[in-house]
């Protein structure tokens, strides 16, 4: 075997392993054993790496999976690994774009809310794997949103679904149609948790978030650590 | 290199460990527990903060740590990823382990990881390859490094060295150790139908730096029964048989015990990590041990 058969050889298992079909001249390359026929023990390969990516991932939308299902959850997180196979060993961050994924797949359109569950998860998830990036504690009279925040703006009540999976609220004390919610998720002091914001909170965020200003809402803000000094 | 003292951590003898689970970390912090050190994968510590490293360095300030890696790509014709490299190194600079090991396997092409130990022929030209990316790899993270010899369900017509051979080459060509995975060659035994005891004669046993022991799974594929490496079980009779054998040829090693999937209670893990113990025990107290055999 030469360099460049080698390279070629690494080509076409790729292929295999990603899309689960195999080339011929792969097959060929095989030494046929008794009992079970080459084309399935390649397979292994392709099956190892739809579920073991498909697994991992599955492990960080508990939320999203009660509501949707596991069937549904590893159907999807399998179709979405397929399409986007990771580019890094390091898996942590692998998944990031599953909640855009699923928003543009069609089995969503009965579970509207399911991607911006996965952008909550998501936060949840990317927070417990980093430390808290410092920030002023001394009054500056300027403010920042604290780096340390994901702000997840939803249509749907999407705090209060969190928490009627997570057994916090009863099913029939949330309505879909009841209106939206933006979801902080704060990073502070090694733990992460959820808030959500008063309509005034999400404005001043949207409009004022470095600007001088002495409001209530400023207050309110500042108290729950989602602004900090700038 | 070859006095196998060395990969034992100070004043333990017969050194048994499991592989670390978040599950498992106030278990494995306790103490309460007869094990002398815990192996984890290099790429699930490869995170910026948080929680999962404030506990594995709590752990590996009490317990000898073991870097496993399965993400490096060894067996890859383009060479090693310099950003994973760098990520592999911050990890063994940060910990400190005892150990650093990786597989004879590969799992990167054209900027495409594909989560799995995938098997490559074993010839002249990927021995080449595989040597330079374990030079490359030592040089880098400045570490003698352990390869483990992989679970396989396919063979190549453009084979040409038998598998304990090329180990032995590997390791003869960079100064790498070999990690001896017992379940794996029991595994690859009865997929391709090769005796597993004289894969075992023909590793130099002075090589050998660690032994690895894992459950694994029976699939019957119409009528045909094919292994499948899965970390998911117990380590079966078997295995504990081969595992016997081996370290009455090679003598005492550090043996891990791996479980992977299904998970179970750290108590389960300790016993069977407390079974691979009185195994490696009772084998040196009752046979003259073949060290370094080749």
């Amino acid at each position: 075997m030469e360099r460049h058969e080698f390279k070629q050889f690494q080509s076409q298992m790729t292929a295999s392993v990603l899309t689960g079909t195999h080339e011929a001249e792969l097959i060929e390359a095989l030494v046929a054993s008794e009992g079970v026929p080459s084309g399935q023990r390649i397979q292994i390969h392709h099956n190892n790496f739809r579920e073991t990516l498909t697994s991992s991932l599955g492990g960080i939308f508990p939320t999203l999976e009660a509501f949707v299902g596991t069937v549904f959850l590893r159907g999807a997180l399998s179709e979405f690994c397929l399409a986007n196979p990771p580019g890094d060993a390091a898996l942590v961050g692998y998944g990031n774009g599953f909640a855009a994924f699923l928003g543009n797949h069609p089995a969503s359109e009965q579970v509207p809310y399911a991607a911006d569950l996965v952008r909550l998860e998501w936060s949840v998830h990317e927070l417990q794997l980093v430390d808290e990036k410092p920030h002023k504690e001394v009054e500056t009279g300027k403010w920042q949103v604290n780096p340390n925040c994901r702000i997840i703006e939803s249509a749907y009540p999407l705090l209060s679904l969190w928490s009627v999976a997570n057994g916090q609220l009863p099913p029939e004390a949330v309505h879909l149609d009841q209106g939206g919610q933006t979801v902080v998720v704060l990073l502070a002091n090694g733990e992460v948790s959820l808030l959500a914001l008063v309509d005034e909170e999400k404005d001043y965020l949207a409009d004022h978030a470095d600007a001088r200003s002495t409001s209530a809402v400023l207050s309110s803000l500042l108290e729950k650590k989602i602004i900090v000094p700038a | 290199m070859s006095n196998t003292q060395s990969f034992h951590p100070s004043g333990v003898h017969h050194p048994v460990g499991v592989g670390l689970k978040a599950q498992h970390y106030q278990e494995a912090l306790s103490s309460d527990h007869p094990l002398a050190f815990f192996e984890v994968h290099a790429e699930n510590y490869m995170m910026q903060g948080g929680n999962h490293l404030r506990f594995l360095e709590a752990i590996g300030e009490k317990f000898p740590l073991s870097i496993h890696g399965v993400g490096m790509s060894l067996g890859s014709e383009e060479g090693l990823s310099p950003k994973h490299l760098a990520k592999f190194k911050n990890v063994v600079d940060r910990f400190n382990p005892w150990l650093v090991s990786e597989h004879l396997a590969w799992s990167v092409n054209d900027g495409r990881y594909l989560n799995d130990l995938l098997p490559l022929p074993l010839n002249k030209t990927t021995l080449e390859v595989v040597t330079d990316n374990v030079k490359n790899m030592q040089d880098t993270i400045g570490r003698r490094i352990l390869i483990e010899n992989p679970s396989t369900y396919v063979s190549f017509k453009a084979s040409d060295i038998p598998e304990p051979d090329y180990l032995n080459s590997l390791a003869h060509n960079t100064d790498c150790g070999i990690l001896l995975d017992v379940n794996n060659i029991y595994v690859s035994a009865k997929n391709h139908d090769f005796d597993a005891k004289a894969y075992v004669n023909a590793i130099e046993g002075s090589l050998v730096g660690e032994i690895h022991l894992a459950g694994h799974t029976v699939k019957n594929i119409d009528g045909n029964e094919l292994r499948l490496d899965d970390h998911g079980s117990a380590v079966v009779d078997e295995v504990w048989d081969l595992y016997d054998y081996t370290i009455r040829r090679f003598g005492e090693r550090p043996t891990l015990i791996e479980w992977d999937t299904n998970v179970p209670e750290f108590s389960i893990l300790v016993s069977e990590a407390h079974k691979a113990r009185s195994f490696m025990k009772h084998a040196l107290h009752t046979d003259k041990v073949n060290h370094g055999a080749a």
